[in-house]
C-alpha cells in the first residue's frame, strides 16, 4: 500500500469517528451546520509511528501538531513539511481532525450561537493540500453523516436536506470544488446541502500569503528555525499556493465586475508593470525563491480557472458570500500589492519583505482578503452581504456574520446595507507579540505553555489570534 | 518525545533535577494530547481492469510521468507526440473504513501512471513546457459497472487530451468523461 493510500484510510477513519459522534447527539428537528474552517483553521494530528508499507495496524496513535502549543514551542511544526509527492517529508502521516479547538478557538462562537438551535459539526481538512483534492472529503463526510444518522434512527429524514455548509476563508475554496464536482457528475446539489455560505473566502487570492514565501510567518518563525526555514516549509505545501493573488488571465475578465481598473499585483518601482505571480517568464519567476515549486504554482493556477468557473443558475442561487471590510475610512475598492524585483536565487529573509500592501493603496478588505476577492464573480449580487469592521481571523464567529447566517437559514430577508460591527476581536500588536515571543523562547516548553495559558483572557485571545491563519 | 532523549548528559545534581523536570514536563504535555484512532478497513469490490488511452490532441508533444509506485517499479517517462496514443492500465478497488460503514473510498490496485491524490481522486502527471496534471474522480460509480469482465478483456477508455484541465474525469457519465 502506498503512503497516500494509507493516509487516505486514516483520514476516513477520523471522519467516520467524527460523523458517529455527531450522530449520537443529533437532533432531527434542528437544521445542521457543517463548518469548513479557514486555512490553518483545521487541527492537524501527526501519527506517532512512521508509515510502514508492510503494516496497517487497526489502531493508530496521534499527537497534536497544529495547533498544539507544546508542538509549536518545541519547534515541531517542521513536521508539516511535505515532499514533492505531497507526502509528509518525515513519513509520519498527518491527518486533519476537525476545526481548531485548542489554543486557537476561532469557531467556538458558532457552536455557542447555535447551541440548542442547530446541529453543528466541523469538518477538518488538510489546508496544506490542494483544495480541489480535499473537496473529496466533503462528499465523504456528508455521506458519513447521513449514514450514521440513519443508523441511529432509520425513520429520521436525511440531514443533508436541511444542511448549511458554512465555510470560512480557504474552506470556501474546498466547498466550491465540491459543488463543481456535483455539477460535473450530474448530481443534484439539493441532495447534498441546502445552501453554502462562505465567509471571507479568497476566491481570487489573498493579500497576505504572498510574503510567507519570503519571510515566513512572524510568530511561527520564532520557534521553527527562523524566517527562511518557515518560508521553505510553506513552499512545500501544494495547497496554499492558491492563496496567492489570482493569475492575470483569470482576474482580467473580472476586473470590471469587481470595480478594479487594472490587475492588482504590480512592480514595486514601475507600477505600470503587471506582476502575475504565476508568470513563468524569467523577469517574474526569477523573483521567487528556488524552493517555490513551479509544479505547485501550475496546480494553483489551474485551480483558479475552476474556482472562477460559473455554476448553473439554479446552483449559483444556493451560494451566499459574506465579505468584510475592516479598513478604517477606506472607500476605494482597489487594493493593490506591490512586488519588489528581488533576485530569488540569492534572496534571504534578512533582506526584508519584498511584498508591500501600502497604506495608501489599501482598499477595502478584511486585512487578509480584499473585498473584491471574497465573492465569486458569477454569484448573484443579491446573495452577497457585506460586513463593516470585522477582521478576517474571527469573522466566521463574529456576531455580524452569525446573524446573517442565522437569517439565511431561517429564510429571513437579509439587508444588503453593510452590517456594521459594534466591536471586533482584538489582535495583539506586533511589538507585543515580539515581546512575548522573546519571553517564551527563554522558557522550558511546559513553563512557556503555562505562561501563555495564564494570560488574561482578553490578551490570550489577542495573542493567539495572531496564530490564526490569515486565510 | 524524541526531544526528551536528546537532553545532553547531565553532570551535576542541579542539572539532573532540571533535566528530570523538563523530561517530566515534556512527557506530561505530550501524553495529554495523544489520541487513538481505530482504522477498520474492509475491501468490498474490484473494478474492471481498464486500459486508458491518452490521445495527444494538444498539437505539441508531452510526457506522461509514472507515479511514485510506477517509477519504483521501473516504468519510464513516456513521450507522446501529437496524434499519438499512450496506453496504460488502471484497476481500482472500493474499500470501506469504519465499523459497519458502507460509505466507500477508492484505492488504486494497479495503475503505474496514476498517483493516489486523496479524496477519491487520482492524478496523472504530464509535462509540456511545465508540469501539468489531470485528475480522475474515482468515487464516480461508472468505474464500478456491473458489466462482465475478465482480466483478459479489459475495458478500453479513451482520453483525448486537448488541453490540460484539473476538472476531474470519470469513466462514463453526463459529461462524457474520458
Amino acid at each position: 500500500m502506498t503512503y497516500l493510500a494509507r493516509l487516505d484510510e486514516l483520514r476516513r477513519a477520523e471522519l467516520f469517528k467524527r460523523a458517529r459522534d455527531f450522530a449520537a447527539s443529533y437532533q432531527p428537528d434542528w437544521p445542521t451546520i457543517v463548518i469548513l474552517p479557514g486555512g490553518m483553521g483545521s487541527r492537524l494530528q501527526r501519527c506517532t509511528r512512521p508509515y510502514d508499507a508492510t503494516r496497517s495496524p487497526p489502531i493508530e496513535q496521534f499527537s497534536e501538531l497544529w495547533c498544539g502549543l507544546g508542538a509549536i514551542l518545541n519547534g515541531e511544526l517542521k513536521h508539516l513539511t511535505q515532499n514533492e509527492a505531497t507526502e509528509e517529508a518525515d513519513h509520519h502521516p498527518v491527518i486533519a481532525a476537525g476545526e481548531l479547538t485548542n489554543v486557537v478557538k476561532s469557531y467556538n462562537g458558532i457552536f455557542d450561537h447555535f447551541a440548542g438551535k442547530a446541529n453543528v459539526i466541523g469538518l477538518g481538512y488538510d489546508w496544506r493540500r490542494a483544495p480541489i483534492k480535499e473537496s473529496g472529503y466533503v462528499r465523504v463526510f456528508l455521506q458519513l453523516i447521513a449514514e450514521q444518522v440513519k443508523k441511529r434512527n432509520p425513520l429520521w429524514p436525511d440531514p443533508r436536506k436541511h444542511l448549511t455548509l458554512y465555510a470560512h476563508s480557504q474552506g470556501g475554496l474546498v466547498a466550491k470544488f465540491f459543488v463543481n464536482d456535483l455539477v460535473d457528475t450530474g448530481e443534484d446539489p439539493a441532495d447534498w446541502f441546502e445552501r453554502l455560505v462562505t465567509c471571507c473566502t479568497p476566491f481570487y487570492g489573498t493579500q497576505s500569503h504572498f510574503e510567507r514565501y519570503y519571510v515566513g510567518e512572524p510568530l511561527i518563525n520564532v520557534f521553527t528555525g527562523g524566517a527562511d526555514a518557515v518560508a521553505r516549509i510553506v513552499a512545500s505545501f501544494q495547497g496554499t499556493y492558491i492563496l496567492l493573488p489570482a493569475p492575470r488571465d483569470v482576474l482580467r475578465r473580472r476586473l470590471a465586475k469587481f470595480g478594479l481598473e487594472r490587475y492588482p499585483v504590480r512592480d514595486a518601482v514601475d507600477e505600470r508593470m503587471e506582476c502575475d505571480p504565476f508568470d513563468a517568464s524569467p523577469a517574474i519567476a526569477g523573483r521567487l525563491r528556488p524552493e517555490v515549486s513551479r509544479a505547485n504554482l501550475v496546480m494553483a493556477r489551474d485551480q483558479f480557472v475552476l474556482i472562477d468557473r460559473p455554476l448553473p443558475a439554479a446552483v449559483a442561487q444556493r451560494l451566499y458570500h459574506i465579505r468584510s471590510d475592516s479598513s478604517a475610512g477606506q472607500t476605494s475598492r482597489t487594493l493593490e500589492i506591490r512586488w519588489q524585483a528581488v533576485d530569488g536565487a540569492t534572496y534571504g529573509a534578512h533582506l526584508g519583505n519584498p511584498i508591500r500592501v501600502e497604506q495608501v493603496l489599501r482598499g477595502q478588505g478584511d486585512g487578509t482578503v480584499p473585498l473584491w476577492s471574497a465573492r465569486l464573480a458569477t454569484t448573484p449580487d443579491e446573495n452577497v452581504f457585506d460586513m463593516k469592521g470585522v477582521s478576517h481571523g474571527g469573522a466566521a464567529e463574529h456576531p455580524c456574520a452569525l446573524a446573517i447566517l442565522a437569517d439565511l437559514m431561517r429564510g429571513v430577508a437579509v439587508s444588503h446595507e453593510p452590517h456594521v460591527a459594534d466591536a471586533d476581536f482584538e489582535a495583539a500588536t506586533g511589538a507585543r507579540i515580539a515581546e512575548l515571543g522573546a519571553e517564551l523562547r527563554g522558557l522550558p516548553v511546559e513553563q512557556a505553555r503555562l505562561r501563555v495559558e495564564a494570560l488574561p483572557p482578553a490578551e490570550y485571545r489577542a495573542f493567539v489570534d495572531r496564530l490564526r491563519l490569515s486565510a | 518525545m524524541i526531544r526528551a532523549f536528546q537532553v545532553p548528559v547531565v553532570r551535576s545534581a542541579r542539572g539532573a533535577v532540571a533535566a528530570f523536570a523538563l523530561f517530566t514536563a515534556l512527557a506530561i504535555s505530550a501524553c495529554a494530547t495523544r489520541v487513538f484512532l481505530p482504522v477498520q478497513v474492509t475491501e468490498v469490490k474490484l473494478s474492471p481492469p481498464y486500459v486508458v488511452s491518452f490521445v495527444n490532441q494538444t498539437g505539441a508533444p508531452f510526457d506522461v510521468l509514472p507515479s511514485t509506485t510506477g517509477r519504483d517499479a521501473g516504468h519510464p517517462v513516456a513521450r507522446v507526440h501529437p496524434g499519438a496514443t499512450f496506453k496504460t492500465v488502471l484497476q481500482l478497488r472500493r474499500v470501506t473504513v469504519g465499523a459497519g460503514s458502507s460509505v466507500f473510498g477508492v484505492q488504486i490496485v494497479d495503475g503505474p501512471y496514476f498517483e493516489p491524490a486523496l479524496g477519491d481522486k487520482a492524478e496523472v502527471h504530464f509535462f509540456q513546457n511545465e508540469p501539468r496534471s489531470s485528475l480522475f474522480a474515482l468515487q464516480h460509480p461508472s468505474w464500478f459497472s456491473d458489466e462482465e469482465w475478465t482480466d483478459e478483456t479489459p475495458v478500453a477508455l479513451l482520453v483525448p487530451v486537448r488541453q490540460f484541465s484539473l476538472a476531474p474525469l470519470f469513466a462514463r457519465g453526463p459529461r462524457g468523461g474520458p
